[in-house]
């Protein structure tokens, strides 16, 4: 009886693991270490596979929440110019894109482009009437742009002839360009045919015409993202690659593995843990890139909730924090400690202010003063007063966070402090920030064009009004922020916007952590990966390519 | 017969809807509002938050929004709008749908032919050392959490000794091959996952077989078979099995929307881009249309699940088929 059911069974195993032995055995061997062959020049062709968490939420810029689509969708949809990355000292300079020149009006009041000899994918000429309409589609209330206040100061968009067309602002101002092109040019005789009432319940993806480098040739949600080269892109030389399929993996392990096993090329938002992993562990297999993305860790202390609603004592708190530690020992060195919530790289960060140091003694000396008993160094309780208590809240599911409320909770506990740290999912934590109920908790921003310093500390910004979540009220920095926007000169705005800086620095409504560094880490077959735009980590995609063999 | 489906399908009906309207009040009353989540961390100005709310209509009172779902639905057979993936729902379900068809049913293959296999392979052996030790390994594989087992899969089978590829259902290119390589790409990218899925519920189908073959092989006419002669292999395999397999193809028939409804994990794990990891996006991002949609796409399943056992059990069994008849279903 078991004999024939023992051979059935041979044979189909047998059979089975031929198929996986030809299968495996067709694969393509591993590539060769960067280090193993000489540099040679870039090559067209081939497909570069990246790998990513996140899926791209909508293919039409104006409805996209997600930063990942925007790095995607920047490569369709041309903008008139794009930032060259070089706003260390003054506002970011622009590259020419769409538009091949443009002029400043004698009165400052207007901006007029000068359109490129170029087409759409499917042969129809760029043309002035398109960069009209994305701006009517841009302040549509039908289109939720979330970067829609960046065209508040335009006033009209006309076109004067076929490809020249010019902005009118209500005054001169120092972020007239930056406004002017931000957002991807959209085709008029495609996305013209949907009344912007219906585009928020439309499906982009069936619309593949681009002007970028790259078109969508494919979208499987959860699945699969494949762009292909665009052949009709106005610059001859073109992207290098012919297709780019983007890998989406719920899963930044299992995505690591793929990458070390040579079936990704790319990864975009390594965890720091890993990146420190791989490039101490296979520095010839794998690369890791970091690149200036202003994104900062942050606690936020609530500045109306007693005794968190002196300045003193929050400064207090910072003092008793390593953030340094915390960067070396959580952030593995790709981050900086934070002193104010803007890019310490941009144009208007605040020079000469350094960040808190660590000082538990100074921290444990505000804390007295203040009625609060303390521990010393020795262990030793300090004071008869009451112990200071507060609860440190942070979403669910975010382990650098969780970890940092870890040290931050020990680090605390050492000045005498006793912190509670609890997680909270999402959206019960949004709720209960935004009700200002809460002594602090930890979060992030990721800042998108201008850091917009008016509905972070602005008392007129308070929830539901604006994101002014810590309640902070000062009313020197209210008249400061009042003057920034008459300002017209960036020269004229540096020390008020210094100014600002400099009180919030004092007041500490936000402990800054860390100001982290973007990752991405690639495999030796990709090669020419540049990133030198900050935050947009695909901006030089075209340039990338292929090594042979 | 077709009365039974007819009366079964309507009385489905009422469940179907009930399990929608539950899941809205879940979702309704869970903490936060999902332009919060579409507008995450960063700071946006408020008429920016307002213009979203607009126009996905979260500012629209809880019950406004779910009758206007539903009227869609009846009336137009309009399952709704993702707002997270900016798609109509019924593309995404039709997307996803045959993915997890075929992770289920994969996993439903080997969950039916692992499980009686070693169901009768353990009561052939029972009480002895083969028996003893598949009891214990279809206990441990019952007793695992399917992530774990997915993930050590992945860790032994993609990685240390890499014979399958960790996650997606084909490989970058593959739409380029031919038919026949294609196949065995899907084959290659498909058997991991569904072993995992599949593995697991087959431990415990195996189980309930080898009871039903040890009650089976007590009974009087296999003893009077065994006294004509009849030998071991053909008593146990055409008579015992036969008799045990009433219960099973009952079980197969409700094991097929559990097998559906636990590939969730088994998804997200191996990023299989089915129904199960649709669900799990959509609940983070309180998608409150198309966890509606597939939650009532399972309770279909659920129903037609039973259906299709009572229907396999009457084709089987004639003693079901004259009760019913004298019943009059």
């Amino acid at each position: 009886m078991r004999s024939p059911l023992a051979r059935r069974c041979a044979g189909l195993t047998a059979l089975f693991v031929l198929v996986l032995v030809l299968i495996v055995g067709c694969a393509d061997p591993p590539p060769a270490a960067p280090g193993d062959e000489p540099d040679s020049l870039p090559a067209r062709g081939g497909t570069a596979v990246l790998g990513s968490i996140t899926d791209v939420d909508s293919w039409n810029e104006y409805l996209s929440r997600q930063s990942f689509a925007h790095f995607l969708l920047r490569r369709l949809y041309l903008r008139l110019a794009t930032e060259s990355g070089d706003g260390f000292d003054r506002p970011d300079r622009y590259e020419p894109m769409l538009a091949e020149s443009w002029e400043r009006s004698a009165d400052g009041r207007s901006i007029t482009f000068r359109l490129r000899q170029a087409t759409w994918s499917d042969g129809q000429p760029i043309g002035a009437g398109d960069v009209v309409f994305t701006w009517q589609a841009q302040t549509s209330e039908h289109v939720p742009w979330t970067n829609a206040a960046s065209k508040q100061r335009i006033r009209d968009v006309v076109a004067l002839d076929d490809r020249t067309v010019r902005f009118d602002f209500d005054g001169e101002y120092p972020y007239q360009l930056a406004d002017a092109v931000e957002g991807g040019i959209l085709p008029r005789h495609v996305f013209g045919r949907v009344p912007f009432e219906d585009w928020a319940t439309h499906d982009w993806s069936q619309e593949p015409v681009g002007s970028g480098p790259f078109l969508l040739e494919r979208h499987q949600p959860g699945h699969e993202i494949v762009l292909r080269r665009n052949p009709r892109y106005f610059d001859e030389t073109g992207p290098l690659l012919d297709r780019v399929v983007v890998r989406i993996v719920p899963d930044v392990v299992n995505l690591l593995a793929q990458l070390k096993a040579g079936d990704i090329d790319l990864l975009m938002g390594v965890p720091p843990r890993d990146a420190h992993r791989l490039s101490s562990a296979d520095p010839a297999t794998v690369a890791v890139v970091s690149f200036d993305t202003p994104s900062f860790e942050y606690l936020g202390w609530n500045c109306a909730r007693p005794p968190f609603d002196d300045p003193l004592l929050r400064r207090a708190m910072t003092l008793a924090i390593d953030r340094r530690a915390l960067v070396e020992d959580l952030a593995y060195d790709y981050a900086d400690v934070g002193v104010v919530p803007v890019p310490s790289r941009w144009w208007g960060a605040a020079e000469g202010l350094e960040p808190w140091p660590y000082d538990p003694e100074q921290a444990r000396r505000i804390l007295r003063e203040r009625g609060f008993a303390t521990v010393g160094a020795d262990g030793r309780s300090q004071g008869d007063g009451p112990v200071l208590e507060l609860t440190l809240l942070t979403n669910a599911g975010n382990q650098l966070r969780q970890d940092s409320l870890v040290k931050i909770q020990e680090q605390l506990s050492r000045i005498g402090v006793k912190a509670h740290v609890r997680s909270l999912e999402q959206r019960a934590l949004i709720q209960q920030a935004s009700r200002g109920d809460f002594d602090v908790y930890l979060g992030g921003w990721s800042f998108v064009g201008q850091v917009p310093l008016d509905t972070l500390f602005g008392s007129d910004h308070v929830p539901p009004a604006g994101s002014n979540v810590v309640r902070y009220v000062n009313a020197q920095v209210d008249a400061d922020l009042a003057r920034l926007r008459q300002v017209d000169d960036w020269q004229e705005m540096k020390p008020l916007l210094d100014e600002i800086q400099r009180r919030i620095h004092e007041d500490q409504p936000y402990t800054l952590l860390f100001e982290r560094d973007g990752l991405v880490a690639h495999g030796p077959r990709l090669r020419g990966v540049t990133i030198d735009v900050p935050a947009d980590p695909l901006a030089r995609l075209e340039r990338f390519w292929i090594a042979r063999g | 017969m077709l009365r039974l489906v007819m009366k079964r399908l309507a009385g489905a009906l009422p469940l179907i809807f009930g399990a929608a309207a539950l899941v809205f009040v879940a979702l309704e009353t869970a903490p936060g509002d999902p332009a919060d989540l579409l507008l995450g961390e960063s700071p946006v100005p408020p008429e920016v938050r307002q213009r979203v709310e607009r126009v996905y209509g979260f500012d629209r009172p809880p019950l406004e929004r779910f009758a206007s779902w539903t009227l869609d639905l009846f009336l137009r057979g309009d399952l709704g709008w993702s707002h997270s993936r900016s798609r109509p729902v019924r593309t995404l379900l039709s997307e996803a749908l045959p993915a997890t068809l075929r992770l289920a049913g994969a996993a439903l293959l080997l969950h039916t032919v692992l499980g009686i296999l070693l169901g009768v392979l353990s009561a052939a052996w029972r009480e002895r050392w083969p028996d003893r030790a598949l009891s214990l390994a279809s206990l441990l594989l019952y007793a695992m959490p399917t992530f774990w087992l997915g993930l050590m899969s992945i860790l032994l089978l993609s990685h240390v000794v890499p014979l399958f590829p960790a996650s997606s259902m084909s490989s970058v290119g593959a739409e380029d091959w031919s038919i026949l390589a294609r196949w065995g790409d899907a084959l290659w990218h498909l058997t991991l996952p569904a072993l995992v899925l599949g593995a697991a519920s087959a431990a415990g189908m195996a189980r309930f077989v080898r009871a039903g073959m040890l009650e089976s092989l007590g009974q009087e006419f296999i003893r009077a078979a065994r006294a004509r002669g009849l030998g071991s292999g053909r008593l146990l395999w055409r008579h015992a099995l036969r008799n045990a397999l009433l219960p099973v193809i009952n079980l197969v028939g409700l094991s097929l929307p559990i097998l559906v409804s636990g590939s969730l994990v088994t998804e997200v794990v191996f990023a299989w881009p089915g129904m199960g990891r649709l669900t799990y996006d959509a609940i983070l991002a309180q998608d409150v249309s198309v966890v509606l949609a597939s939650t009532m796409l399972a309770a279909w399943l659920v129903v037609a699940g039973n259906l299709a056992a009572d229907l396999a059990m009457l084709a089987a069994d004639p003693r079901i088929r004259l009760a019913a008849r004298r019943s009059g279903a």
